[in-house]
């Protein structure tokens, strides 16, 4: 039972070397954000995504929701670090299965794909500017 | 009426009535089951009534001179009766029967938005206020929001403080549920509906959560002026896909049904309107599902068998044991924070937390994940109760929702699957 709550889940839940605050949210420059909701139970993240000649500089996220959702941003920034652009269009819902590693039932889908709702919102933006 | 009850003697009234604890028990789990609000279990007694249905009358009711449809027909006309018999409302108004609360509750605001385009200028000039309560479902407010939308009216929310204050002159539609589905709430609306009648205003209350869990009747105080009411059978024991929509007698004169087609229609004018049947089947359009019909029937039988009196004291005992519990499990490092109606008399047996550990939420959706690997099932979320989550500044909550066969184990294994939670997260 505990395996979905692996300590790599909850340290990347509770302390995410990549979660910002608001007040970082303020001064940060360059960055262009994406959004992610999960709408069965208001969980919602934002990754904020720093490019330069076409590769990740850097990736920040804030978020509330349960651990689930939460590890999952962290775990998609930490994979997102240095990628190419074209390398973050080929993510797809199966890679963020893999990284948080344990079986998502149906009911728990949102909570997970929830960061990668945020990733697209970003591309989507990104193709904007 | 009908064979209700072939196996008389097999009734308990407990969990020994439901076959599905000892199916789990077969697969040597246990099954906890604390989500009444969104779904209540089956009895036996309902599941057999369907397979008798089919097996017996299997036809369309109304629709032919053969025996099997004419038993149809009598299903219908006997269940009626019952659903009516058992809400009080005889002499008041008519039940029509639904696909459940949601359908119910967009049959009668899409009725009521005919009537009312039809009679704005006459009978509803300077009334553009649409009244709701913070603790409004889903399917109470959105087809309310819609109506107000296309007719350009105001949409208001209320607390219980500010609710009968907000009731004016002005107000058109007074909706208010008789139970919340997230704290258990039983509201007192006897001054609601005064008012609301006296104002003039269409009354409508959401009766899913408690019909079938609380005594409640159209016949108590105020209650006879409520002008249409609504709930589901699947969370009182009956079948899925049944609901009622009652509503008051003369609104069933005066209304021109919605939803048309087979089964209402007297008279099909192409040139000018179709005459509509001008009885309670004029809003049943289309084959019924006489099968759910009878078991619902027999749901409410069995629910009278038990009586309301008795269901209200076993759910009162239980809820302020879950209730005693819950608290105890407070402690230096763990926070239950309920939100629930304290006082058990005038809670319909529901208990909604938030879980804290070192100071820190647990997500309701890591609790119920938890709680459900050992067969404890509870519903977390928002509970479809967006505005009251919104009121108490809370996303998500942990909801138990307790009814007549829910004993004390039930409760002690929820305890035993929340210290698991609580160890968990106390890293």
């Amino acid at each position: 039972m505990e395996e979905l709550y692996l300590e790599n889940i909850l340290n990347h839940a509770r302390t995410s070397k990549t979660k910002v605050s608001d007040v970082w949210i303020e001064t940060a420059e360059g960055y262009i954000s994406g959004v992610g909701r999960n709408p069965s139970c208001g969980d919602k993240g934002s990754i904020f995504i720093k490019i330069s000649n076409d590769k990740v500089e850097d990736v920040r996220w804030i978020g509330e929701g349960c651990a689930i959702s939460q590890a999952s941003i962290s775990m998609l920034c930490d994979f997102l670090a240095g990628k190419s652009v074209n390398e973050l269009k080929t993510v797809l819902p199966g890679d963020i299965y893999k990284m948080l590693g344990v079986q998502i039932s149906p009911a728990r889908v949102g909570c997970a794909l929830l960061s990668y709702n945020a990733l697209e919102d970003f591309l989507l933006k990104k193709s904007l500017r | 009426m009908f064979n209700f009850f072939k196996n008389k003697n097999n009734k308990n009234f407990n969990k020994e009535d439901f076959s599905i604890f000892s199916n789990y028990q077969k697969e040597s789990k246990t099954l906890i089951y604390l989500d009444n609000a969104a779904s209540s279990l089956t009895p036996d007694c309902v599941i057999d009534s369907l397979s008798e249905y089919y097996k017996n009358w299997k036809s369309n009711a109304d629709r032919g001179s053969y025996l099997s449809a004419i038993k149809s027909s009598e299903i219908i006309n006997e269940t009626r009766k019952s659903v009516s018999d058992f809400i009080g409302a005889t002499n008041l108004g008519q039940v029509i029967f639904t696909s459940g609360s949601t359908m119910s509750a967009n049959m009668l605001v899409l009725t009521f938005e005919k009537f009312y385009l039809k009679n704005k200028d006459v009978k509803f000039q300077n009334k553009d206020e649409i009244l709701l309560s913070v603790f409004a479902h889903s399917s109470d407010i959105l087809p309310w929001q819609e109506f107000a939308l296309r007719n350009k009216l105001k949409l208001k929310v209320c607390n219980e403080e500010d609710f009968v204050n907000a009731i004016n002159e002005k107000t058109l539609i007074v909706s208010h549920p008789i139970s919340s589905n997230v704290t258990g709430e039983i509201f007192d609306l006897n001054d609601v509906l005064q008012k609301s009648n006296l104002c003039g205003a269409f009354t409508v209350c959401d009766a899913t959560s408690s019909i079938g869990h609380i005594n409640f009747s159209l016949q108590h105080s105020n209650n006879k002026y409520i002008d249409a009411l609504y709930f589901s059978s699947h969370k009182m024991c009956g079948p899925s896909g049944v609901g009622i929509l009652y509503l008051k007698k003369d609104w069933i004169d005066l209304f021109i049904p919605a939803f048309v087609g087979g089964g209402m229609v007297d008279e099909i004018n192409l040139n000018s309107e179709s005459i509509y049947r001008k009885d309670i089947k004029a809003y049943e359009a289309g084959s019924p599902d006489t099968a759910s019909i009878y078991a619902l029937g027999v749901a409410i039988k069995y629910l009278e068998e038990i009586t309301l009196n008795e269901i209200e004291n076993r759910v009162r005992l239980i809820t302020q044991y879950t209730i005693d519990e819950l608290n105890k499990l407070n402690n230096n490092k763990v926070q239950v924070n309920l939100y629930t109606q304290n006082d058990v008399r005038l809670n319909s047996g529901i208990v909604s937390f938030e879980l804290e550990v070192n100071h820190q939420v647990v997500h309701s959706h890591d609790v119920g994940e938890v709680l459900a690997r050992d067969n404890v099932c509870v519903r977390t979320g928002h509970h479809c109760a967006k505005l009251f989550m919104k009121e108490i500044n809370k996303s998500s909550l942990t909801r138990i929702s307790l009814y007549f066969y829910n004993d004390k184990e039930d409760v002690n294994m929820l305890i035993n699957g929340l210290k698991k939670v609580i160890e968990i997260f106390d890293k």
